[in-house]
């Protein structure tokens, strides 16, 4: 017999935790968000929750938001974040755009995660983060614009220090 | 799709590769906090009977209410002998100890005391003394509500009961009080040659709660505004009260209790016996909560409840409750009505006649077979559960900072020591009553530093019906924790895992 927990685990807990440095920028307060949300699941019981991989993600970003208000503290930790060995242009284009992410509002930020990281249509996204169904594409269109503003800026800037 | 869109959406998929690049240190599920939390525990399903409405009347003054009390005196808890990790068996039927009957009515009275003035208490609610002299049987509304307020600043500290205090008493108001009425709302001008002084947030509510409660003594009274030195608005401590308070405003509590009989319990009981009687078994009263136990009764024998109803009302304290009974009395500012179901002919022989008890906040009890109404200061949060099928505990009130909207916790109590010398954790009993979802009841306890040192759930008795359910667990402290702490019992909303109706109770460790 399979634990269904596990499953769930095992499935989604890699995807939580990267979803949730994306939105909170703090990785150790990810991982602990991403625990807290299992638990918050597990009291709740896989029968009352439709979607477990959305439910995880809405609870998991109120965690990051909520831990991030509470310590009042903003920490700039794109920096400390492990570089991966790939080719350095596209290493470099990865950190460019996580930072990029790192620059827009919280609720933008998560709509985005929510969209192209977790594939999650417009009306999920609205039903399960409490947005208008009307203004998901638009939040997700003003979101991706200012991506690639700053993301431009960050490439003019290494350009000149070349 | 057009161009924009799909410019958006190559973006947005190098995105979620750059999220997927992101390097973690996985914690393989054996490790996880979930895996180390106890296992589900199979339960029936309750329906969540109409969303347990949150309470929108949370006034400023409870939230203040809700940081470590001062001056509380903690006594030891007792380390329970429950096992904490053991919430996978099924649940006995628990529920909190019930006081033996520690209320005494008074020599047969044949009226509610209305010469009665409040004294305070930090981070409870005010309590009743006896206080002015009225001169004479005609006085006016006006007049009695000045005396009153007068009195507050005469009554000495030195004369009241232990654990009350007179805030009022030596403070800046040296009398003068000017009073108009204008339907159920009093203004009451005081004369202050300096602002009133409050040593911290808690003194400060107290003053206010002192004023709010024995200026709206007076029957028909519901509503005061309080000004100074000729109609400015009354600051005390930095709390601006610039718009008429009722009682309900400054309980103290996160919000006042459910009113209305569409907000009452209506429970179905064992309608098959005839002849039962809801005999009034205790009444319990200690200032802060009242505690009323019914029992069946048939033949002598004790048996299952009739069905029943309770629900609290807004009562007319002007007039006699003559239409409940004959008494002429006038009863509280509310009145929680408990209706049994009469099985049988003849009379129900249950709780008859009046019983006089003046006892903050329980004024009196009338039976008027098959009913019961209790007759009350305030509407603070109240509940009802049953220990078994033969009895019903109506429990009105509770400790502010352990009481929600769906959460009573009875043990430990705000500011307890917890005793005990373990080697690996404190098991300190936790009980008390819940109405949640699937009777899941959640708790942790923070450090000093507000780290969670424990985490945990249960089941209560009952989950999300109209009835409370009750516990009587355990939670557990690590036994490197020291100093102040805080227990935490809330509610995990199924909805989006948020807690709910949170109890924040402060309790430390030697």
């Amino acid at each position: 017999m399979t634990d269904p927990w596990r499953e769930l685990y095992d499935r989604e807990y890699p995807r939580l935790v990267r979803a949730l440095v994306a939105i909170g920028r703090d990785p150790a307060g990810a991982e602990d968000a991403a625990q807290e949300a299992f638990v918050k699941a597990h009291r709740t019981g896989l029968d009352h929750i439709a979607k477990p991989a959305a439910w995880l993600l809405v609870v998991g970003s109120r965690e990051v938001f909520r831990r991030r208000r509470r310590s009042r503290r903003e920490r700039e930790l794109w920096a400390s974040l492990p570089e991966r060995h790939d080719a350095v242009d596209t290493a470099a284009d990865r950190a460019d755009l996580l930072a990029a992410l790192g620059e827009l509002p919280d609720r933008q930020r998560t709509v985005v995660v929510a969209r192209y990281f977790y594939g999650l249509s417009y009306d999920e996204i609205a039903s399960h983060f409490d947005i208008k169904g009307g203004t998901v594409g638009a939040t997700l269109h003003q979101a991706i614009e200012r991506l690639r503003k700053i993301q431009l800026a960050g490439r003019l800037a290494r350009g000149a220090m070349r | 799709m057009n161009d924009e869109r799909r410019d958006d959406e190559i973006l947005g998929r190098a995105l979620g590769r750059a999220i997927e690049a992101i390097d973690l240190n996985e914690t393989p599920y054996e490790k996880s906090r979930m895996a180390a939390a106890p296992r589900r525990s199979p339960f029936g399903i309750w329906p969540i009977a109409g969303a347990v409405v949150a309470i929108a009347l949370a006034v400023a003054i409870g939230s203040w209410l809700n940081a470590a009390r001062e001056g509380v005196e903690p006594g030891p808890v007792a380390a329970s002998p429950t096992p904490v990790s053991s919430p996978q068996v099924s649940t006995p039927l628990s529920y909190p100890p019930v006081a033996s009957p520690s209320a005494t009515p008074s020599a047969a009275p044949t009226a509610v005391r209305r010469d009665v003035i409040y004294l305070g208490r930090a981070g409870l609610p005010p309590v009743a003394v006896p206080g002015p002299k009225f001169a004479d049987a005609d006085m006016t509304p006006e007049r009695r509500i000045a005396s009153r307020v007068t009195a507050l600043r005469a009554y000495r500290q030195t004369a009241a009961p232990a654990g009350l205090t007179n805030y009022l008493w030596n403070n800046s108001f040296q009398g003068g009080v000017a009073v108009t009425i204008a339907a159920d709302l009093a203004s009451v001008d005081l004369l202050l040659p300096s602002p009133f002084t409050a040593g911290d947030r808690f003194e400060a509510v107290a003053i206010l709660q002192q004023l709010v409660y024995t200026a709206t003594e007076e029957p028909g009274i519901r509503r005061v505004l309080l000004t100074e030195n000729g109609g400015q608005v009354l600051t005390v401590g930095g709390i601006r009260a610039d718009k008429p308070l009722a009682r309900d405003d400054v309980l103290g509590y996160s919000g006042r209790g459910p009113v209305g009989t569409d907000k009452g319990i209506t429970w179905a009981g064992n309608d098959a016996i005839p002849h039962v009687v809801a005999q009034l078994a205790s009444v319990m009263v200690d200032g802060t909560t009242v505690r009323l136990t019914f029992r069946g009764s048939s033949g002598g024998s004790v048996v299952d409840l009739p069905s029943f109803s309770v629900s609290l009302e807004e009562n007319d304290d002007t007039k006699p409750v003559g239409g409940k009974t004959a008494a002429a009395l006038n009863g509280g500012k509310y009145a929680l009505q408990v209706a049994f179901q009469w099985n049988g002919g003849g009379s129900s022989g249950g709780v008859a006649g009046t019983t006089i008890y003046d006892q903050t906040p329980l004024r009196a009890i009338i039976g008027a077979n098959p009913y019961s109404f209790i007759e009350l200061d305030d509407a603070r949060p109240w509940r009802a559960y049953m220990p078994d099928k033969t009895q019903l505990v109506v429990e009105i009130g509770g400790d502010p900072q352990a009481t929600s909207d769906r959460i009573a916790v009875s043990a430990p109590k705000p500011g307890d020591r917890v005793a005990g010398q373990p080697q690996v954790a404190y098991d300190v009993r936790l009980a008390g009553s819940a109405r949640v979802f699937e009777a899941n009841v959640s708790w942790r306890v923070r450090d000093a530093s507000g780290k969670v040192v424990a985490t945990s759930h249960f089941l209560a008795t009952l989950g999300s019906s109209a009835l409370w359910g009750t516990f009587d667990k355990g939670f557990s402290i690590p036994a490197s924790v020291h100093g102040g702490v805080t227990l935490e019992v809330y509610e995990v909303s199924p909805k989006d895992g948020s807690d709910q109706g949170l109890v924040a109770i402060p309790l430390t460790v030697p």
